[in-house]
């Protein structure tokens, strides 16, 4: 059954039917400090004095040669370039794609940076990924970063990850004790997330040591190539689940066409189906969307129309409506 | 249009430049020879050099005719461009196999060791002077090359060493322990 939404409803509908992705209910990698005003425009614009030195053997070259020289480098090694001089901090702040980055992606910059996988990608790479919209592996929206091979995921994928070798990261602690090499020098042949220690995965996992994780068909793979045998250290049951939320980080998602920013919304028509025993509500629960896939879903799910029609069109705050108090005793409720 | 064509390329900024042979079908790596080409009398091409209008030096010149001449064989930019449907092994026989998907040759082109050897001999100041000549003559696969190696030059290095390697003045106006101070003032007045 389909509702006519005015477009000035739109808000108060989101507010009332969709609740967004937490980064701490998701229990993927981010770090608990928003990036305050100095910190956000720091990174974001070239001082606003003149840019008096020059760019030494680099100044040669036109300007158009420097930026793709830029875009060239890897992520780490630009963010470096930045901080050389007030021209190169000019220069690289002006590149589009690493001001549309460090505006709507801040935090996914800074977990590249301080996992320390920022080195093995070029921003290119990276940029790429930020503007793709779905998850690489069920073509959805995604609305995380697998940091191992800077893929865009979903959380329903991240959370089945069992099924999906993609997304399965090892302790490169476990891949040394399997095979006769060391730690180091497993790292200098595979990229490697320096986790932070923390609170992962929906469960609240306690981590309490930083982990040095390595994707695990990277880790197949260019073992195959060594001459190891990668099938027997497969065979071994281990839970993936905690260390892939280690290894994600959320990864905003810029609609250029409106200009909004999607961080992913939930539904919650989607979680009354489940509490309800609804054919199919698996399915449907935990699927991100954005904005507008979110408006196309509502006009679908019957659960969410109830709601919305409780809420006598968003007039009530969901907070207060009955559902909300059955929802907030089970676990997948806000 | 004759494919094994010789023609001569000289720097005209130069007045002692020499004049370098190459064969049409690796000038057609450029662009900006393409396009001369499409607008000149073969009669004209045959008694004059093509006019190169950049300040580079010879060593440079004869850098990128050897590049070129290598992999003349090459998908041109133009032409994946213009027929991007029907690319794939119509151009060359030295790499058919690797022909067959435009990203595969691409890469190909940027790992293969003959480039290595090809760079390993360049100094910085010609590397720079190759760059701008491929940049002039809009020699895409080999300017991203150059980009490609330039950024490796300063990847994974401290900042003061980016600014030796590259000759960059340092501009840093603040001591480190000024840094600290703004460093904690931030943390004081936000995360806190």
């Amino acid at each position: 059954m389909a509702i006519d939404i005015r477009p000035e409803l739109q808000d108060s509908l989101l507010r009332v039917t969709s609740r967004p992705c937490h980064h701490f209910a998701m229990g993927v990698f981010w770090t608990p400090l928003r990036h305050p005003p100095p910190v956000r425009l720091s990174v974001t614009v070239p001082f606003p004095t003149m840019a008096i030195a020059s760019l030494g053997d680099l100044s040669a070259l036109p300007t158009e040669i420097v930026l793709a020289i830029c875009s060239a480098m890897d992520v780490t090694s630009l963010f470096r370039f930045r901080q050389v001089n007030r021209r190169a901090r000019a220069i690289v702040s002006d590149m589009s794609q690493y001001r549309e980055i460090a505006i709507f992606a801040i935090e996914t910059l800074h977990a590249l940076l301080f996992t320390r996988m920022g080195s093995h990608f070029n921003f290119t790479q990276f940029y790429d990924a930020f503007r793709a919209m779905e998850c690489q592996v069920c073509g959805l929206f995604g609305h995380l970063l697998f940091l191992p091979n800077l893929q865009r995921c979903c959380w329903k994928c991240l959370r089945s990850a069992r099924t999906h070798q993609q997304l399965h990261v090892v302790a490169l602690a476990d891949l040394a004790k399997f095979y006769p090499l060391s730690e180091d020098d497993l790292g200098r042949i595979l990229p490697v997330v320096h986790a932070a220690p923390g609170i992962y995965s929906e469960h609240r996992e306690i981590v309490n040591e930083p982990k040095k994780l390595v994707s695990l068909s990277d880790a197949m793979r260019t073992l195959g190539k060594l001459g190891f045998d990668p099938q027997s250290f497969l065979q071994r049951d281990t839970n993936y689940y905690t260390t892939g939320c280690m290894a994600t980080t959320a990864f905003p998602y810029h609609d250029r066409a409106t200009g909004t920013i999607e961080h992913g919304t939930l539904c919650r028509g989607c979680d009354v189906a489940l509490n309800n025993g609804s054919i199919g509500a698996e399915a449907r629960l935990n699927r991100a969307y954005t904005t507008k896939q979110f408006l196309e879903h509502f006009q679908s799910c019957p659960e969410a129309q109830n709601i919305w029609r409780d809420s006598r069109e968003g007039t009530i705050p969901f907070e207060n409506l009955n559902v909300a108090q059955t929802l907030r005793s089970i676990p997948w409720g806000w | 249009m004759a494919a094994n064509q010789t023609l001569r390329l000289q720097n005209m900024l130069n007045p002692e430049s020499r004049v370098f042979e190459v064969d049409r079908v690796a000038a057609e790596h450029s662009t900006v020879i393409r396009t001369i080409l499409e607008h000149f009398d073969e009669s004209y091409l045959a008694e004059n050099a093509i006019p190169i209008l950049i300040d580079v030096s010879d060593d440079a010149l004869a850098k990128v005719c050897e590049w070129v001449t290598h992999w003349k064989d090459l998908p041109k930019a133009a032409d994946v461009v213009a027929d991007y449907s029907k690319q794939g092994g119509t151009h060359g026989t030295a790499n058919k196999a690797e022909e067959t998907e435009e990203e595969g040759t691409e890469n190909d082109v940027i790992d293969s060791p003959w480039n290595v050897v090809f760079f390993s001999g360049v100094d910085a100041k010609m590397l720079y002077e190759i760059l701008i000549t491929a940049n002039y003559l809009d020699i895409k696969p080999l300017c991203n090359l150059c980009c490609e190696f330039i950024a490796t030059i300063i990847r994974d290095k401290p900042i003061e060493e980016v600014c030796n390697i590259l000759c960059i003045d340092m501009e840093f106006t603040i001591t480190p322990e000024q840094g600290a101070a703004i460093r904690d003032k931030i943390i004081r007045d936000y995360y806190r």
